[in-house]
């Protein structure tokens, strides 16, 4: 706490200026009054509101130019395209090194699963995304791409995503499921026709789901009527009471416009106004986490004025100091007890319930499933149905899992903010006995932590625990779309004859058949079961190790912004303190010095 | 179809008797469906291509086509002696409805009725293409509007099912649904279409590479896959590509549209390749060569691709006629290929297709009928079924799609009973300039190795019986070459 602080000027990043500046302000400031603590901090959350990213999904029904629109997006050839194969994994295309690439597979079957990441490139990354069942039994389960694009550099993460409707593994037709936690989704129609039913209905559902939702309508280079397209879709929408934005665009005009760098017809591929969309969005995004940012930026500007402005008081007057004194110490005793209070045990508390909360819903559902699935296998024969059966099988459970993680994400947002309730009543309290006209420290405590409690809950900003608990579900989602396919298949569809009565003369067959059928339900019914059971073994121990995770964040947490608070409080008492017993010559310079570091402090914050 | 079939004489003979005996419309109604000629539908989801395949069958622009839904009532197009059209309400009665033939397709006055009173529209056309072949037009399922849908899923596959004698389905690009609605039209296990009559159709073929000139090669890979894939194989005999626009344009090509096609083809090749990066660009494009009213009209009959394919052919010289391009097109869009699936795997089984519809209609009749109500003709009905070989074949053949096994032996018994066609070369594999020696060497052949595999203990049950219906099969083809020879 030496004098040079002072000489800094204070008026240049007032309250006016950009939050980005104020938090270079205050960070120098905390640098000059050696609160590294309080550094780190606001370096964290200057990290977090620095990359606000926006997953957006690009979804939509098989072979309509997903993949197609992601590279337009980017302009290269990213995501591999072809006319007869399409992307059957989840593909992330994210900002960084250009041209790096990691295909994710696991390995082995029922428990002994394992998950590990390849780098590849070029023809064998392309042929990792589209068959993702792979001849050495690994199973491909997502990939993520960098590129070095302005757009995704903005924060932007766009993932392809496999089509809803086709035949092939990993095609799922529940909107839920295919879009996943992505904040945003771009659906993807081509001009060849109207909106069906089926595309309807799964607008629906993901304008539930996300923030924003884009209806993207492709090949208009290649559709004579594509604006008619374009209309009746409109209309469509309307009807159907969804505000959903209609961009027609053409990804083979912006690629030739991006070969040939041509502006004119770049315009014409409608990309640029999908993209100027899409960063609206995000700018949107951004001032959200600005604005969060500001408020942590007041937190700590909070705690360092309550400190000096009670050191301030103490060498003007040291008469009132003594009283203030006494204030402060039972202030900081309070703070204390806060640290290592009973917080910890009600997040301790708060986090077995939720374990076995999820683990309940978990099993009931996949209990619920199992039993549907028994009943319609009894009824029918598998031979003939089983690939349907085995597709809404997959399709149902991959539903299940998706409610149960987002109850979870849902139940551990709630907890986050009522530990955060807790340690605000705590705070209060504690600040109600600093009885001076100065921020409540026990403000930057709450402020703090109902940070964190946003970030889980409203996906906007990405905290640790949120980026953990989704890269995991993507895995477990994928596992269960994919993964265990492998015991589904291994019921061979024994050969059965649909004609064979003919052949047979009909009636004789009847017995045999009977025994046939019989079995063939017996098998079918042993394969479900065991799927059932592997999605269950593996979404239950990766809820379980998600939530542990997510423990640990929270805890570290809020332990780190109740030390800060401890130790402003702890200081403003021995300032103050010594502040009273120094002689008056001392006090008068330090007055001196603490005027305006309090005044510039005050500057630095909002209103 | 000039000698009837004696399974057809025994058919016609059987639902004479029972039209006595029983006296119900119905079986009336089969006996005189049996004399119409052969009755495919096409099907299919919205917007796949349907009426535009139709048209293109039959060589003219007959059925509505558009951007929005535009066929929304099952229309049924059939050979007659004048222009008619009626519509046939679903309390049985009929009503005839005016009707305007306007340059690009037929525009029908429903006179006041409604949509969901008509059962269907029965089209009189005078045209030779359908002669010998009935088609229906039907409404695409999976349609935004539920009436839509409803009425052609109740059609394929609860009530004309007895008069429907084959299916051409379309699909784009496979679909859930569409092979959902391909398992719905075999529900029952002997019965309606089924890989026995069933062609699936990949439609709108030259847009899967979004127009290049490659299209069709691509098209042609995928249904080659789908036609080795279980799912499908399942479910159709064959799967066949098809660009149906450039297919209906081929057969209905104008001259004026060729000059069109020739002054495109002077412009520098530069100058085009950047004017067909978009419709847009094309329709804006120089309008000294052609204006852009004719533009838009030649993307309409032609589509991007075919607009890129027609003019690449007649820049390099390949056509230099309207009839010269209208052939290449035909062959290049897929269409002549259809046009020999069809013939092969259903026209030139067409006597037995009615035979099998017109039986399997009786027997369902007589199974709504209280049991044991006429025990003599249900066990004629069973024994037709049963003993008549044309019959066991389609059977047998439903039954190998269903084992799913492309193994040599699977393979050469499909082939034998008929599978890849009905000739004696077809069902030999041998080429037409074969030899009678050589024919009748690849027949005996073929009969000793199923006669093999019957009595190898390690054949199962069901392919026993497939082996047994080769065998009848062969012994009749050696007979027919016996008699050839003699």
């Amino acid at each position: 706490m030496d004098g040079r602080h002072t000489t800094e000027p204070t008026s240049r990043a007032s309250a006016g200026g950009s939050v980005h500046e104020r938090l270079r302000a205050t960070r120098s400031a905390c640098e000059h009054l050696d609160r590294d603590d309080l550094v780190t901090q606001l370096d964290q959350a200057g990290a977090r509101a620095r990359t606000p990213e926006l997953r957006v999904a690009v979804v939509g029904e098989f072979k309509q130019g997903k993949s197609s629109l992601v590279n337009a997006l980017v302009q290269r050839e990213v995501c591999p395209v072809e006319d007869d194969l399409a992307t059957a994994v989840p593909t992330v295309v994210r900002h960084g090194t250009e041209g790096e690439a990691v295909v994710t597979l696991v390995t082995g079957a029922g428990e002994d699963v394992e998950s590990i990441e390849r780098t590849l490139g070029g023809d064998e990354l392309r042929d990792h995304i589209m068959r993702p069942i792979r001849d050495d039994g690994t199973r491909v389960t997502g990939a993520t791409i960098s590129c070095d694009n302005r757009l995704l550099g903005r924060g932007v993460v766009l993932i392809d995503t496999p089509g809803v409707g086709g035949t092939g593994a990993g095609h799922t037709r529940n909107a839920v499921s295919s879009l996943g936690l992505a904040d945003a989704a771009v659906f993807v129609t081509d001009a060849s026709q109207e909106l069906t039913a089926s595309e309807l209905d799964y607008l629906r559902q993901a304008d539930e789901i996300c923030s924003s939702v884009w209806c993207v309508v492709t090949k208009t280079d290649f559709y004579p009527d594509w604006s008619t397209v374009v209309e009746l879709d409109r209309g469509h929408l309307r009807t159907a009471g969804l505000d959903i934005p209609v961009v027609p665009v053409s990804s083979s005009l912006r690629m030739f416009a991006v070969r040939h760098r041509d502006a004119e017809i770049n315009a014409e591929s409608g990309i640029p106004e999908l993209a100027r969309l899409i960063e609206a969005h995000l700018d949107a995004h951004v001032r959200v986490a600005e604005g969060r940012l500001g408020e942590q930026v007041d937190a700590v500007l909070d705690q360092l004025i309550a400190h000096h402005r009670a050191e301030l008081e103490a060498v003007r007057d040291p008469d009132a100091g003594a009283h203030l004194v006494e204030q402060l110490e039972e202030a900081r005793d309070r703070f204390d007890a806060l640290r290592s209070g009973r917080w910890k045990q009600g997040l301790a508390d708060g986090i077995t319930d939720l374990r076995s909360e999820v683990d309940f819903e978990l099993r009931a559902r996949i209990k619920d499933i199992s039993a549907e699935a028994d009943a319609s296998i009894n009824v029918t024969d598998p031979a003939e149905v089983w690939s349907e059966f085995e597709a809404v099988l997959v399709d149902k459970i991959a539903g299940e899992v998706d409610a149960v993680y987002r109850l979870m994400l849902e139940s551990a947002g709630d907890l986050a903010r009522r530990i955060a309730l807790d340690l605000d009543n705590a705070g209060v309290e504690a600040g109600r006995i600093l009885d001076i006209d100065v921020a409540d420290p026990a403000d930057v405590l709450a402020r703090a932590t109902i940070d964190d409690e946003i970030d889980l809950k409203t996906t906007t900003s990405i905290g640790a625990g949120l980026t953990l608990l989704r890269s995991s579900y993507s895995g477990v989602l994928m596992f269960t779309m994919l993964g265990s396919m492998a015991s589904l298949s291994a019921v061979a569809v024994p050969p059965l004859a649909i004609g064979a009565g003919l052949v047979f003369g009909r009636k004789g067959l009847r017995d045999e058949s009977e025994r046939l059928l019989t079995q063939r339900r017996a098998q079918a019914r042993a394969a479900m079961k065991r799927y059932c059971d592997d999605v269950g073994f593996h979404v239950g121990k990766d809820t379980r190790d998600t939530l542990n995770r997510l423990h640990r964040t929270m805890r570290d947490t809020f332990q780190t912004h109740a030390d800060s608070a401890v130790r402003s409080a702890r200081e403003a008492h021995q300032a103050a303190d010594a502040a009273r017993r120094q002689d008056a010559e001392t006090r008068k310079r330090r007055a001196a010095e603490l005027a305006p570091t309090v005044a510039r402090l005050e500057a630095l914050r909002t209103s | 179809m000039t000698t009837p079939s004696p399974l057809r004489s025994e058919v016609a003979a059987l639902l004479a008797d029972a039209e006595d005996r029983i006296g119900l419309d119905g079986v009336g109604d089969l006996r005189r469906a049996l004399d119409e000629p052969l009755t495919v539908a096409i099907a299919g989801k919205v917007k796949a291509g349907k009426s535009t395949l139709l048209n293109a069958l039959i060589g003219m622009r007959i059925a509505p086509t558009g951007t929005g839904e535009t066929t929304r009532i099952v229309t049924w197009y059939r050979h007659g002696p004048r222009y008619e059209i009626h519509a046939e309400l679903h309390d049985g009665s009929r009503r005839r409805l005016p009707f305007e033939r306007t340059a690009s397709e037929l525009e029908i006055d429903l006179d006041g009725l409604d949509a969901n009173d008509i059962r269907r529209l029965d089209v009189a056309w005078p045209t030779p293409s359908l002669v010998d072949l009935t088609l229906i037009d039907t409404p695409g399922v999976d349609s935004i509007n539920d009436d839509v849908s409803a009425r052609t899923r109740r059609f394929l596959t609860e009530e004309d099912r007895t008069t429907v004698d084959a299916v051409v389905y379309l699909l784009r690009h496979t679909h859930e649904t569409d092979l959902r609605l391909l398992e719905a039209f075999h529900d029952d296990s002997i019965n309606r279409p089924d890989p026995v009559n069933t062609i699936a159709v990949l439609s709108r073929s030259d847009e899967i590479a979004g127009g290049r000139l490659d299209s069709m090669a691509s098209a042609r890979r995928i249904s080659r896959r789908y036609t080795d894939r279980g799912e499908l194989r399942r479910l159709v005999q064959a799967v066949v590509p098809v660009a149906g626009l450039l297919g209906e344009t081929a057969r209905t090509l104008t001259q004026a549209e060729f000059d069109d096609l020739g002054r495109l083809a002077e412009v520098p090749a530069r100058d085009v390749e950047r004017s067909l990066l978009s419709v847009d660009r094309f329709v804006a494009a120089d309008p000294t060569v052609v204006d852009a009213a004719a533009r838009a009209e030649l993307l309409r009959r032609f589509g991007l691709f075919g607009v890129k394919l027609s003019t690449n052919l007649v820049r390099r010289g390949v056509a230099d006629s309207a009839e010269a391009i209208a052939e290449v097109l035909a062959d290049r869009s897929g269409l002549t290929e259809l046009r020999d699936v069809l013939d092969r795997l259903l026209r030139s089984r067409a006597d037995v297709l009615k035979a099998r519809t017109a039986i399997l209609g009786l027997e369902r009749l007589l199974g709504e009928l209280p049991s044991g109500t006429h025990p003599d003709l249900a066990e004629r009905v069973d024994r037709v079924l049963g003993n008549a070989h044309p019959l066991r074949e389609l059977a047998a053949l439903a039954s190998l799609r269903a084992r799913n096994d492309d193994g040599p032996l699977a393979t050469s018994i499909e082939r034998a009973i008929g599978g890849h066609g009905t000739s004696v070369g077809q069902r030999l594999g041998c080429g037409e300039d074969t030899s009678a020696d050589e024919r009748r060497n690849a027949a005996w052949a073929d009969l000793a190795l199923f006669h093999d595999q019957r009595e190898n203990p390690f054949t199962d049950a069901s392919m026993k019986e497939l082996c047994d219906v080769a065998v009848r099969s062969l012994e009749i083809v050696l007979a027919d070459l016996e008699l050839a020879g003699a």
